[in-house]
């Protein structure tokens, strides 16, 4: 029964990994950029949604909606402003440039609200749910479900739409389709735009669980670069799988030893991508010059 | 630097209180009782030279973080010194002298800096005491360096053991560290309240660590038995694992070594999986306010640590630490500022300091400075209280208050257990 339990917690843990690794692989596939801000442009998105619960006093849902476009328009600003006059600039420069916005953002929202822990409202309440002896809580179900949907959203908005096959071209080779006819700038911007959408979600989900301080996705963000890299860092489901699966390793390994908990985690990831290099799901990315 | 963060909060009962009072009270320091005799007679011989000290000046100086993350502790931490500091002085200073703060370097949390200011204060500036002096990185850093310069250090603030154990003669710690409270929440977990089964889920840190050695030290003098202990990360959310294995162990007692967000996620879990085990956890995270709007019904039954009393917001000690702070310390928009926690433990750094220099008499030199502190028995400042120090005991504090959270007029609260100290037996 506790081996029921753990894996059921884990995979409630591995969402919120899952979530946080959803936006990191959007816009690495989009823009070949690891974005090492992600974690703070989730932070600031939820930090928004709270002011606009607590000092404006909106709904849930209305706070929801409103930091969402709100980090709609950060991350596409983020990539006007920062992104685009370094395209011509080496990815490390890239890189770079996102490790600054990370010192940034998290140093900006320090400055605004404070370093102290601050209690983040759940969307749905209620008491756990017990079947068969395992115990949810509505917050596990919905993270994961959100989880679910969004990684099944954007699989086929990849497949099947022009605009997933404008983003796939862009990444492919970003020359070729601008001759082609793509808007590239607008699509990154676009990609920006979704990954800071993706970020903000995941923030507000995992602020219920973790509380809500301006490091509160420091953490967790590490834990997503894993489970993004476990499921190839390129595809979509791989994230979502490699989160789930990166949370339930975690509680199973807890079980034998606690303080390996962390190490041994990492190091079955190690060991994946020596048999596996691509990743779980991942594709063999030929280097781009 | 959660740790410490979280380490002054349990002053907020304290300074929470104190706010808004202005009333004049009677002045328990005595600080300038004796008439300043600034020149000495030309015929006298030349004294040996104590570093930092002069017939009208003594130096000290440290090291508190003004920049980044932790810059709001480390200001008002330094604020709290320098107003007691600038109250003694306008009142004469001690002995004549006066104390002059060389500087609080801003080490911005971190050991390298710390230690080189440590260092810096020390040869080039040559201060007669470190204080004060904030954070555990720095204070790790420093420690083998101020044992091996034997300059006199007051309130390193921090809770890790190294502060008192193994005693240092000159350094004299003041807040209680992770061992020893630990052993405290051990003895009261099975013998006050008969929780005889313990288990510790601590955090994969210092912290976490000492705390888990005082708990299994301490759980065999008094009478239990500790069924499971398990670590887990800074930052950890899952505490799926930990919470099952403490339940089907049968613990009727957790103690939770680890910072505020952790306790808060095991409680929440513990809830959920509905383990009705006793928590009970360091002071570090006994915060009357935030503490039960994070955890909400979840800490319902928790105990928490404490080093100070909770204050009577009318006390005179009280009302005089609010009128001094605020006649020293001006905020941006020109009003007195109200102190905080974490001045407060500024503020107590230096009625030690200014304590030492009394004690140690005119002719001042580290060994009497050291040996007046030594000699300080259940002393009580104004906001320092119950402050003993002996041979090969450097703890400060040994008194401790504890908390319980519970549900009164469907608000959490926390209220004290118990007024007089609870040591250990």
């Amino acid at each position: 029964m506790i081996l029921a339990q753990q894996i059921i917690s884990g995979l409630a843990t591995g969402s919120l990994y899952a979530l946080a690794a959803l936006g990191l692989v959007l816009i690495f596939k989009t823009s070949d950029v690891v974005n090492f801000a992600q974690g703070e442009m989730a932070m600031f998105g939820t930090f928004v949604a709270f002011t606009l619960l607590t000092s404006v006093g909106l709904p849930f849902w209305g706070a929801f909606l409103l930091a969402l476009i709100f980090a709609a328009i950060f991350g596409a600003g983020i990539e006007r402003i920062v992104l685009r006059p370094l395209a011509k600039a080496p990815l490390i420069s890239v890189m770079i440039a996102t490790l600054g916005l990370f010192q940034i953002i998290n140093g900006v929202a320090g400055w605004i609200w404070g370093y102290e822990l601050q209690p983040f409202p759940t969307a749905l309440s209620g008491a756990p749910i017990t079947v068969a002896g395992i115990v949810f809580t509505m917050q596990n179900l919905m993270n994961i479900g959100v989880a679910m949907v969004i990684m099944f959203g954007f699989f086929l908005l990849f497949k099947f739409s022009i605009l997933g096959v404008a983003m796939r071209a862009v990444a492919e080779n970003r020359t070729a389709a601008k001759l082609m006819g793509v808007p590239t700038d607008r699509i990154l911007a676009l990609t920006w735009g979704l990954g800071g959408i993706l970020a903000a979600t995941a923030g507000i989900l995992t602020a219920p669980v973790t509380n809500l301080d301006i490091n509160f996705m420091a953490t967790l963000q590490i834990k997503a670069f894993t489970a993004g890299v476990l499921g190839g860092f390129t595809s979509l489901p791989g994230a979502v799988i490699g989160g789930l699966a990166l949370g339930v390793l975690e509680n199973l390994v807890g079980q034998w030893n606690s303080q390996l908990q962390t190490p041994f985690a990492f190091g079955l990831i190690v060991l994946v991508l020596v048999i596996r290099p691509a990743g779980l799901l991942g594709t063999i990315q030929k280097k781009k010059v | 630097m959660k740790r410490f963060m979280a380490g002054l909060l349990s002053l907020v009962m304290v300074a929470g209180l104190a706010a808004g009072c202005s009333e004049p009270a009677k002045d328990t320091t005595k600080a300038p009782d004796t008439a300043p005799a600034a020149t000495t007679p030309a015929d006298q011989p030349k004294k040996v030279e104590v570093p930092g000290v002069t017939d009208t000046t003594v130096k000290v100086g440290g090291f508190a973080a003004q920049s980044g993350g932790v810059a709001p502790i480390g200001i008002s931490v330094r604020k709290g010194f320098e107003a007691y500091i600038k109250y003694v002085n306008d009142a004469g200073g001690v002995h004549g002298r006066k104390i002059e703060i060389v500087k609080v370097v801003d080490d911005e949390f971190t050991a390298a800096k710390a230690l080189a200011a440590s260092k810096e204060l020390v040869e080039s500036d040559k201060v007669f005491a470190m204080a004060p002096v904030l954070g555990t990185p720095g204070v790790q850093a420093s420690m083998d360096y101020w044992v091996e310069q034997n300059i006199p250090v007051v309130y390193p603030m921090t809770g890790i053991e190294q502060t008192a154990h193994p005693a240092k003669k000159n350094v004299f710690a003041v807040q209680p560290n992770n061992y020893d409270e630990a052993k405290i929440l051990t003895q009261y977990a099975i013998q006050d309240l008969g929780k005889k089964k313990v288990a510790v889920l601590w955090q994969n840190t210092d912290m976490g660590k000492q705390g888990l050695k005082g708990v299994q030290d301490q759980v065999k003098a008094s009478g239990g038995e500790l069924v499971y202990e398990a670590a887990h990360e800074l930052k950890a959310v899952d505490f799926a694992t930990p919470v099952l294995n403490a339940k089907a162990k049968g613990a009727e007692a957790v103690i939770l070594y680890t910072t505020i967000a952790e306790s808060v996620g095991i409680m929440k879990e513990m809830q959920k999986q509905g383990l009705t085990a006793v928590p009970l956890t360091s002071y570090v995270n006994a915060d009357p306010v935030n503490l039960p709007k994070l955890a909400g019904d979840a800490a319902v039954g928790l105990i928490t640590g404490g080093w100070v009393p909770v204050a009577d917001p009318n006390s005179p000690d009280i009302k005089k630490f609010n009128e001094v702070y605020g006649k020293y310390i001006i905020g941006a928009d020109g009003k007195p500022e109200a102190p905080n926690a974490y001045s407060t433990a500024g503020w107590i750094a230096a009625e030690l300091l200014v304590k030492g220099l009394q004690d140690a008499g005119k002719d001042l030199t580290r060994e009497k400075f050291v040996a007046a502190l030594e000699a300080l028995k259940n002393w009580n400042g104004i906001m320092a209280k119950d402050i003993s120090y002996g041979p090969g005991d450097r703890r400060g504090s040994t008194a401790f208050y504890l908390n319980k959270v519970e549900k009164k007029d469907g608000n959490i609260v926390m209220l004290p257990i118990n007024t007089q100290p609870y040591r250990l037996k």
